[in-house]
Parts: structure tokens; C-alpha cells; sequence
């Protein structure tokens, strides 16, 4: 799953979104990383209402347009939580890694210490 | 001078026409939204992201999952529309042909006829939904073809200065002279050992409709092709009615999803089978004529792709009365 699909589901997993709430949302949830374009929006919201992973929820007429919202579906929802379940799975053994490498070194740099300080003695 | 929202709504024209009527005004909506109010022109990024969001979506409809039974019904129509098209092409020459007859061989009379009636068996068994039969009777017709082809080219030399495709008729004798002429049959056992259901490309269209466009295609073809050798005997036929037959019949096909993949599918053969005839002779030295025949060709596909409506509605196969 790409990086935008991602948090566009994340974003409807709040809840009912309409297009514009759903680019303000993302770049909240991405901390301003991710500008998502109206073009990128609604062909990633269209592959996805094809896929059956959102679905309108309803429609509001505001200033003579229509804003329609989309929700997310069942299937989108796990989908969604199987992505993030995956994802944190994989900064949890990047985290294990890092820690262990960053205790590793912390010890090794310890066991070179005295054999250095003994050299100099 | 255009606004923003003008210039915003002009791009959505990279969309599909059912996309842009469901979510244009949504679509121009937020671009205006997260375009501030200060913007006058659009952000050339947001034109790109534009555009390939278009492009995106129109490839995924074209060749998508959701796009597999419009696949299967282009396919099924295309196994249905090809033997008919060959079976109309030939028919059309016969009224000619009757008349030169008693100045040919039998053989080169006769064993057309005999081909054009297994390509009629081919229809009806496709039509009947027997479509093994009628894929064994295609690529049996494909054979005899080639092996007539193969002797015409072998025993009727060609007088110098004049090749095949230049002789003044084209029959289906004659045209078999060259290897293009084995091509249509090809493509139609093709079609027909690898389209699931053929029958039911018929039921799309409409049986009656086929049948409408046979008959008035196949008296239009013997009609123009009589006038053209005996009012204009010194003219060599320009095809100018295939020409205007088969873009009518491509105009009313682009209008549903399932017919522009008929196109994709039948299109690339058309232009190989007719070298390019229809919309440019090669007999024209003159660009003039040539231009003529491309823009009559292009108005008569897109008069047929809007629906001639000479009665108030209806379209150019079936105008309603006014009444």
C-alpha cells in the first residue's frame, strides 16, 4: 500500500470525510509532509471506491456544489489495520535493531576503553 | 477573460465523461479550496497532477479489473461484427460481379460464391450460439482461401503496368491475389475460437439493428459500385462508401464502452485490410482529394457518435418520428 492510500484511509478511519477535509486531514496526520493534489485525491478515491476499500457516505449542496463524503468500508478497515499492523511490525524490529546496535556499540565502546586506558598506563 | 474555476474545469477534460459528471463540480470545488484566494492562473504542478490523475483513471477503466466484461462483450460483438463485415464486403460486390461473370472462368465465378456462403454458414453458426462450429467453419475458410490465393497468383499473371489492387473491380477473385486478402478470414476464426460467447455480442447490438445495417450496408456497396462503372467507367472506384459505411458504423460504436474496444480490437485489421484506402487512396497523386475524403470521413464519424437526430431524437439507425 503507498504512502498516500495509506493515510487517505487513515484519514476516513476518523470518520466521514469530504475531498478537501480528507487533504487537510493527511497533512495533519503526516505532520505538513504530505501535500496530497486534487488530482492524486480522486484518482487514488476512485481506485478505491473500486476496490470496495471506501464508499460515499452522503451529500451536501454548500455554496451551489455539491461536497460529498466518503466513508470508510468494512473491507477498508482491515485493510487498513493489516497495513498497520504490518508497518508496525516493521518499526518495531527497526527499533529492536537500533537499540540493540546502540547498546552493542555502548558496550563495545566500555570494553575498549580500559584495554586503551591500560595501553597508555 | 476566464476565471480560475473556468481554467480548473477546462482540465478536468482529461477525465472520463461519466467521472467528470459525477465528481467535476466536487473536484473543482477543492482545487479552488486549496488554491487560496490570491491564485489568478493554476499552479502548473496542480495542471500535472491534474492530468495524470486523469490519465491514471482513464487507463484503469480502459484496462482494469472493472474493465474485464466490457473486454468480453467487445470481444464477443467483435466475433459477430467481423464475419458480418467480410460477408457485407463481398455481397456488395456481387451485383458487379453477376454482370462481368459470363466473362470470367466459372471457377473464378463460382468458387467466390462457394466461399462467401461458408462465411454466411460461419454467421448463422455463431449467431445460433454453435461457436466451435463456426470457428472450425472459419479457419475451413481460411484454407480454401489461402490455397485459392495462392493459384490465382500462380496462374493469373498480371498485365505489365498493372498490378491486383489496380484492376478497375475489386472482387473478391481479384482481391485474392494479393496475401492481404486472406487477413479478414484470419481475424475472423480468430475471433471466433477465442470470443466466449458470440451470440451475445448479437444480443448487445440488437439482432434487427444487425440486420439493418447488413442490408443497407450490402445494397448501398452494389448500388454505389454500379454507378461508379457506368457513369464513371474511366474513374477507378475510390471506395468513398466504405469509407463513409465503416465510420458511421465506428461513429455509433464509440459510443458505449464495450464499442470503442470493438475499435481497439477491429481497427488495427480494418486499416491493414484496406492499405489505408478508406481515408487515403493511394491512387491520388493530389493532396486535395485526400484531404476532402478525411474530412468527410471525420463528419460522418462524429455525426454518427453524436446520434444524427433528424426527427428531434432518436439516432441515425433508429430516428423516432415526430409523431
Amino acid at each position: 500500500m503507498q504512502e498516500p492510500t495509506f493515510l487517505i484511509l487513515t484519514a476516513l478511519a476518523a470518520g466521514p470525510q469530504h475531498g478537501y477535509g480528507v487533504i487537510t486531514d493527511v497533512q495533519e496526520i503526516s505532520g505538513g509532509r504530505v501535500r496530497l493534489r486534487a488530482g492524486t485525491l480522486y484518482a487514488a478515491l476512485d481506485r478505491l471506491q473500486s476496490e470496495g476499500l471506501i464508499a460515499t457516505d452522503r451529500e451536501e449542496i454548500v455554496d451551489g456544489r455539491v461536497r460529498r463524503y466518503y466513508r470508510l468500508t468494512g473491507e477498508g478497515g482491515t485493510r487498513l489495520a493489516a497495513e498497520a499492523e504490518r508497518l508496525r511490525r516493521h518499526a518495531d524490529a527497526a527499533s529492536i535493531r537500533l537499540r540493540a546496535r546502540l547498546t552493542g556499540g555502548a558496550l563495545m565502546g566500555l570494553g575498549a576503553a580500559p584495554s586503551h586506558a591500560g595501553g597508555t598506563a | 477573460m476566464s476565471t480560475l474555476e473556468d481554467r480548473y474545469r477546462r482540465l478536468l477534460a482529461f477525465y472520463p465523461r461519466e467521472h467528470r459528471a459525477r465528481h467535476g463540480e466536487e473536484m473543482v470545488g477543492v482545487m479552488l479550496a486549496t488554491a487560496g484566494a490570491e491564485r489568478r492562473r493554476p499552479d502548473p504542478g496542480d495542471v500535472l497532477d491534474i492530468v495524470k490523475g486523469g490519465l491514471q483513471i482513464r487507463l484503469r477503466h480502459a484496462f482494469g479489473p472493472e474493465s474485464a466484461v466490457h473486454w468480453r462483450d467487445a470481444l464477443n460483438i467483435a466475433a459477430i461484427v467481423a464475419p458480418l463485415h467480410l460477408l457485407v464486403s463481398e455481397v456488395g460486390t456481387w451485383g458487379m460481379a453477376l454482370w462481368v461473370a459470363g466473362a470470367l472462368l466459372p471457377i473464378l465465378t463460382l468458387l467466390p460464391i462457394a466461399l462467401t456462403l461458408l462465411q454466411f454458414l460461419v454467421l448463422v453458426l455463431a449467431l445460433r450460439g454453435m461457436r466451435r462450429a463456426a470457428a472450425a467453419g472459419a479457419w475451413i475458410s481460411l484454407a480454401a482461401n489461402v490455397a485459392m490465393s495462392v493459384r490465382f497468383r500462380a496462374e493469373m499473371p498480371v498485365s505489365s503496368g498493372q498490378s491486383a489492387v489496380s484492376l478497375p473491380l475489386e472482387f473478391p477473385f481479384v482481391s485474392l491475389g494479393t496475401a492481404f486478402d486472406v487477413l479478414p478470414v484470419l481475424v475472423v476464426a480468430l475471433l471466433l475460437t477465442f470470443a466466449p460467447r458470440p451470440a451475445e455480442g448479437a444480443a448487445l447490438i440488437g439482432r434487427r439493428r444487425l440486420l439493418h445495417w447488413a442490408v443497407t450496408a450490402a445494397l448501398t456497396l452494389n448500388v454505389v459500385g454500379a454507378l461508379e462503372y457506368f457513369l464513371t467507367p474511366e474513374i477507378i472506384p475510390d471506395g468513398m462508401a466504405t469509407t463513409a459505411l465503416v465510420c458511421m458504423a465506428c461513429g455509433a460504436a464509440s459510443r458505449t464502452p464495450a464499442g470503442r474496444r470493438v475499435l481497439v480490437l477491429l481497427l488495427p485489421p480494418l486499416v491493414v485490410i484496406y492499405q489505408g484506402v478508406p481515408l487515403s487512396s493511394p491512387y491520388d497523386s493530389d493532396w486535395f482529394p485526400t484531404v476532402v475524403r478525411v474530412m468527410v470521413a471525420t463528419v460522418i464519424f462524429i455525426v454518427a457518435r453524436r446520434g444524427f437526430r433528424p426527427y428531434g431524437s432518436g439516432t441515425v439507425s433508429f430516428p423516432e418520428p415526430l409523431a
